[in-house]
């Protein structure tokens, strides 16, 4: 037997384990970057995004990684509210025909891609008509899965027979024992994409449409090389080669993606309304007050790199912002996921500095109520049911002060709003109880209580996710519903099974949020629109004869008084049908650290972070002052293990 | 031996084939359409059409079956339907990350109550035994959850010891996956304790344990000696019993703590009605258990000789 | 010391032994001092109808106290937890949660026990074909991941028609369908360890001497399980039925994390999950109490479940 393992001594190596533990934990410190240099902007997204190739970028996870990297012919101003088209590849906004039906653009010239092994040489080439005009057909192309084809449908020249004829083809090649790829037969014509020469490109549009411009800001018409498509295949959503300020240099789906500096991106430069006129916009001098323009003149990206993490658990992603290893905390575009850790920045944040930028958010969140449905179908119990809502309640606890009663679902700011007309919703949004009842016998349920079955009316709401807030909203909705007698039964979904479900016109009542594309009213309009109704994008599947005239005349007109005429009309008759109870418009804050410079969160576009700038030696030397560790409680621990031990080594010793 | 061995090995095949069914059956029932989830807002119902032939769900549910032992043979499941990546990819991308986890975790956390069993039943009886049994029920009387929310909170943003969140590939990973690791060990080692206690008292109580004392030998050489040896069969079991979940990983923890593992790709995936992740991950881990289980019937086998036959 | 008494029955020994560990009879009380809070709390909910009826702010009480979340306070018993986000009592809150709790941990465990029970009885007792069955079942199942299991199971109880024929019976208003949910996963998810352990005594009790005298007077099987053989397993029932009852209410706080829990009634398991953005807030008391109320129960049935095994099993001790 070794001597070291006689009498008592049995816990050496026991011993041994734990100090090699604990000496482990002594060297531990909580820097998430370790060895990282430079200006970096810190992000933290709450979901995973899905791809970057342009075509399948939809929601905000795809969103926010592929902004950086892609561009296409508009972008949004960083800094103009109300939001302002600019040219990003375009030399400037279109010329118009008369018509409204042709739009050219001038494209810059000497805009190249990053530098990637897929180009000719692994060198970026310069940027032509041409690569856009790969770049749309592709969009349109039947085999490329997209949910953004409505934008493009029957508005281009020729652009659906081109897609309809491609699809016979290829069914007919697929019969055939042929395995055509996904970019079979893109080299065919389409008329309304025309490329006048190498720097000109021309759409022809079938009718008006005046959110066209809006689109070609959104990352569905961002422009990328042909090659990069060939070479890459399916891995192209993994592998952007684009235009942007930033190039991707690692990607891992479920962690992060990490981005540098693109050292071939074209001459951009921070404006200087002060100093230059022409580059004024409205409001500039509040942005200059609150120090967002200290970088002005300054060349994009003013920032070596970035990194994007999946924090997908809120605890975590407030705890890094908090220790400031995120250098804004930016709030869920859509989904009611999380309810704002309070309104008022409290004591400990502002001594940390921390600065809060809040703004109303361009959407809507909603009560849909299903008009289909046999029991809801009922034009007095919708009424009845919104004047149960109390709208002040839920601002004040769902929302911790951060949100407006939606008066009307387009929201304050948005040509068509009108906060006067609101006839089944109380001026002050309490809640109107009595003639709730009142209502609710009119539509024969006097009491809540269904004279079918002799007991309360039962109607089923769809929650759209299992998080705590979607839980706390649910419960709200059986609070509210109850005051007038319905019952109501919860039903959680996840995701899939809510898209299922809306499609499938499959529900009664639903809780949802909708986050404008663009800033136009038109944009929540088409959600009612007759045509839109399921298994299309509409929801309650309204469809009333007299608003979708409206909605058809205003679609051709510009933005103009006649147009916002018919939006407000067309706003009134919700207000009227209750196919939504519209309740809220969030107002939503931007958290900021004071090193965090240039940046103002902009709702409709993720494009505007090579703007931003961090003030990387102020930073480092808060981190260090608030991030120290605490370790004394691993040296009581230690301590008191050590007792432990010497305690039973005693009683032992003692037998 | 080797008829024993083999008779196992061919019972896990229709094992298997039922592990197949039930998850094809839940998912037809459970899961949602994929196709909504790609198509999105305004689908055309022959694109509908094309993509459902495309992931093989036009198929009734025998020919999926069929197919689906196809891929199982063939280990070809595909490509996830929430990113076309393929499965092999997402697997081997994730397995660093769960094993980095996992694995020490396992290795302190068994070391660590194996030692601790054996000391207290080396001290039965004292207060340094009570303390640490009483200790071990205290702690698995706290929900995981708990641990996690207070441990992250504690000891990661209050005291600041550890990263809250994040994990790099390479040696730098200890730094990020201590907390959890720890959080780990905290929640196993309480039950893993508690058994083997039981299991060396009982060895401890048997009448060769009282005949060597009584024949002078010391209760160190009686324990390393004999104890231990015996009571490592069913230690051993139960140890590679759990094998198949440190690759499967914890979700909780790593969700938490961003370690883009296994677990955490699983829940993704269950959530998203990702079928072709589900599915190749619940082979897997159903066929790490069943292999795990008969490693283990062989260690058992070996360790005791009177138990060598089926 | 006396002589054994050896007209007691082994039952009786193991209640002696039992009570000799004081602790374990001080957590036996703590557990029925929980049982009893639950039984209250379901007949004040029948009292005042579905269960959140009661839940009351606490201004609606007349309590001079704001609508917001407020720390532990001395303002009004009612207080004494604080309040949460709402404005609701903490602690009743979690009083009413332990209802939930005690659903939860009796019936699931109760479900996966019988479950076990019945098919290790089944298995170790009849022929080698109806033996083969249930392993291959057990087997099967266990090799499932238990998350998948979970989820699958929980979505399909949710929706469709089996949530259909659920709402339709008068109790599930006041046992709504996430709890039913939650016993139908444990239940189905928690039986095999009791089965495999059932189905091994079964073996041994099976080849005993007076079980062949049994069989050979002409006892017919289910008498002879039922008379003879369950009563040598049912120690092994009573033990397992105390850890499942555990893992079930520290199931329901994950199951509810994840969404596919409670959702209805109030829970220890929802405030926890709560606990998950308030904490981010700064309001810490409601995870206390929760937390609290779900380790002094969990503690309890543990100490006595441990209690209880040695009891039955003298030769550990």
């Amino acid at each position: 037997m070794p001597d070291h393992l006689r009498g008592g001594h049995i816990r050496h190596p026991l011993t041994a384990l734990l100090l090699a533990v604990l000496l482990a934990l002594f060297g531990c410190n909580p820097d998430p970057y370790p060895g990282e240099e430079g200006a970096i902007l810190h992000v933290g997204l709450r979901l995973l995004p899905k791809s970057f190739d342009p075509p399948s970028v939809e929601e905000e996870g795809s969103g926010k990684v592929a902004a950086n990297v892609y561009e296409g012919l508009l972008t949004y101003h960083p800094f103009a509210r109300p939001y302002k088209l600019i040219p990003a590849l375009a030399t400037d906004l279109p010329t118009v025909s008369e018509d409204r039906l042709t739009y050219t653009f001038q494209l810059k010239k000497g805009v190249v891609f990053t530098d990637d092994p897929s180009l000719p040489g692994g060198k970026g080439r310069e940027v032509t008509a041409e690569d856009f005009l790969f770049a749309f057909k592709r969009f349109a192309h039947p085999s490329t899965t997209t949910k953004g084809w409505w934008l493009f449908d029957d508005k281009i020249v020729g652009l659906n027979d081109w897609r309809d004829t491609l699809k016979k083809d290829l069914t007919a090649a697929r019969a055939a024992g042929e395995s055509p790829g996904p970019l079979w037969g893109l080299e065919r014509e389409v008329e309304g994409f025309e490329v006048v020469d190498r720097y000109t490109i021309r759409f022809h549009l079938t009718k008006p449409y005046p959110q066209f411009l809006w689109v070609l800001a959104m990352p569905y018409t961002s422009v990328y090389p042909r090659e990069a498509v060939e070479h890459y295949g399916a891995e192209f959503r993994n592998h952007p080669v684009g235009t942007g300020p930033f190039k991707l240099v690692e990607y891992n789906p479920v962690y992060r993606a990490v981005y540098v500096r693109n050292p071939t991106y074209r001459d951009v430069y921070f404006p200087d309304p002060k100093n230059k006129p022409a580059e004024r916009w409205d409001g500039w001098e509040e942005d200059e007050k609150a120090g967002l323009l200290v970088n002005a003149g300054g060349k994009i990206p003013l920032l070596d790199g970035m990194e994007i993490r999946f924090i997908l658990e809120a605890q975590p992603r407030w705890l890094y912002f908090k220790a400031g290893y995120l250098d804004f905390l930016n709030p869920p575009k859509d989904n009611m996921d999380e309810a704002i850790p309070g309104g008022d920045l409290s004591p400990e944040m502002k001594a940390q500095g921390i600065r809060k930028d809040p703004w109303t958010e361009l959407g809507v969140v909603y009560t849909c109520l299903n008009t289909t449905d046999e029991v809801l179908s009922n034009v007095d119990l919708r009424r009845a049911m919104a004047l149960a809502f109390d709208h002040v309640w839920t601002v004040k606890h769902l929302y911790a002060g951060q949100a407006i009663v939606a008066k009307s679902l387009i929201p304050p700011g948005v040509a068509g709003f009108d906060g006067d007309y609101h006839p089944y919703q109380a001026d002050d949004g309490h809640a109107q109880i009595e003639k709730a009842k009142k209502l609710l016998a009119k539509a024969g349920y006097p009491d809540g209580v269904d004279p079918e079955t002799g007991r309360a009316l039962r109607l089923v709401f769809e929650s759209s996710g299992s998080g705590v807030t979607q839980r706390h909203f649910a419960q709200r909705f059986v609070d509210e519903m109850r005051k007038i007698g319905i019952q109501i039964d919860v039903v959680v979904n996840t995701f899939p099974q809510m898209v299922d479900k809306m499609r499938n016109q499959q529900y009664q009542v639903a809780g949802l949020a909708w986050g404008f594309d663009y800033p136009d009213a038109q944009n929540v309009l088409q959600l009612l629109y007759g045509p839109n109704k399921a298994p299309g994008i509409g929801s309650a599947n309204f469809d009333d004869p007299q608003f979708n005239r409206w909605y058809e005349e205003a679609s051709v007109l510009q933005d103009s008084p006649e147009r916002t005429e018919l939006y407000k009309r067309m706003a009134h008759m919700v207000a009227d049908q209750v196919p939504w109870i519209t309740r809220t418009h969030r107002i939503r804050n931007n958290l900021q650290h004071q090193w965090l410079q240039g940046f103002k969160y902009t709702e409709v576009t993720d494009q505007y972070f090579a703007y931003a700038h961090v003030d990387r030696a102020l930073r480092d030397e808060l981190l260090a002052e608030w991030n120290r560790p605490t370790r004394w409680p691993l040296a009581v621990g230690f301590l008191a293990f050590i007792g432990l031990l010497g305690f039973s080594v005693s009683q032992r010793n003692r037998r | 031996m080797i008829a024993f061995l083999l008779r196992r090995i061919l019972y896990t095949i229709p094992v298997l084939l039922g592990v197949a069914a039930i998850t094809l059956l839940l998912f037809d029932v459970a899961g949602g359409d994929p196709v909504a989830m790609k198509l999105g807002k305004n689908p055309d119902p022959a694109e509908v059409e094309a993509l459902r032939a495309a992931l093989g769900l036009d198929a009734s549910l025998p020919v999926q079956y069929l197919n689906f032992l196809g891929q199982v043979v063939t280990l070809n499941f595909g490509t996830s339907w929430i990113d076309d990546t393929p499965v092999r990819e997402i697997f081997l991308r994730g397995l660093m990350p769960t094993l980095s986890l996992s694995l020490p975790a396992f290795s302190i956390g068994a070391v660590l109550s194996i030692s601790l069993s054996l000391v207290v039943a080396f001290y039965r009886g004292s207060i340094l035994d009570r303390a640490v049994t009483a200790l071990a029920i205290a702690g698995i009387s706290v929900s995981s959850l708990i641990y996690i929310l207070v441990g992250q909170w504690l000891l990661a943003d209050q005291w600041k010891l550890f990263p809250i969140w994040g994990y790099e590939y390479g040696p730098s990973a200890v730094f990020f996956v201590a907390l959890p690791v720890l959080i780990w060990v905290m929640l196993s080692v309480g039950t893993d304790v508690r058994y083997f206690r039981t299991v060396v008292l009982e060895e401890i109580g048997r009448d060769y344990v009282r005949t060597a004392r009584a024949k002078g030998l010391s209760d160190t050489r009686v324990l390393f000696g004999h104890v231990l040896r015996n009571s490592a069969i069913p230690i051993i079991t139960r140890l590679t019993i759990i094998v198949p979940f440190l690759i499967t990983g914890s979700f909780l923890l790593e969700i938490f703590f961003g370690i883009p593992g296994l677990g955490s790709t699983l829940f993704t995936a269950i959530t998203s009605s990702d079928l072709p992740v589900v599915k190749a991950f619940t082979m897997l881990g159903a066929t790490l258990y069943v292999i795990f289980n008969i490693v283990a019937d062989l260690l058992y086998a070996w360790f005791d000789p009177r138990i060598r036959l089926s | 010391m006396s002589a054994p008494d050896i007209s007691r029955s082994p039952r009786a020994e193991a209640w002696i032994r039992f009570k000799r560990d004081r602790i374990a009879v001080f957590f036996l009380v703590v557990f029925a001092a929980y049982a009893l809070s639950a039984l209250g709390a379901q007949v004040i909910e029948l009292y005042q109808g579905s269960p959140f009826m009661y839940e009351q702010s606490l201004a609606d009480l007349g309590v001079d106290l704001e609508e917001t979340a407020l720390p532990p306070s001395s303002e009004s018993w009612m207080a004494w937890f604080g309040t949460t986000s709402a404005g609701k009592s903490v602690l009743i809150r979690v009083f009413h949660g332990t209802k939930v709790a005690f659903v939860v941990g009796l019936c699931g465990a109760g479900l996966s026990v019988v479950i076990g029970m019945t098919l290790g009885l089944i298995a170790g007792y009849a022929n080698q074909w109806v033996d083969e069955l249930v392993v291959y079942i057990y087997s099967t199942v266990a090799s499932i991941p238990y998350l998948l299991l979970m989820l699958a199971l929980a979505f399909i109880v949710r929706q469709g028609p089996i949530a259909d024929t659920y709402r339709s019976f008068l109790f599930s208003d006041y046992v709504s369908l996430g709890l039913f949910n939650i016993v139908v996963v444990i239940g189905l998810t928690s039986w095999v360890t009791l089965c495999r352990l059932v189905r091994a005594e079964v073996k041994k009790v099976r080849e005993l001497e007076y079980i062949h005298a049994a069989r050979a007077l002409g006892f017919g099987d289910v008498r002879i399980v039922f008379q003879h053989i369950l009563p040598n397993v049912f120690h092994l029932v009573i033990i397992n039925f105390s850890l499942t009852f555990v893992r079930a209410i520290k199931s329901e706080v994950i199951l509810t994390f994840l969404g596919v829990g409670v959702d209805k009634e109030p829970s220890w398991g929802q405030m926890i999950a709560d606990a998950k953005s308030e904490l981010m807030q700064g309001i810490w008391w409601p995870l206390l109490a929760s937390g609290l109320a779900l380790f002094g129960l969990t503690l309890a049935v543990n100490y006595v479940g441990d209690a209880l095994r040695d009891a039955l099993d003298p030769r550990l001790k």
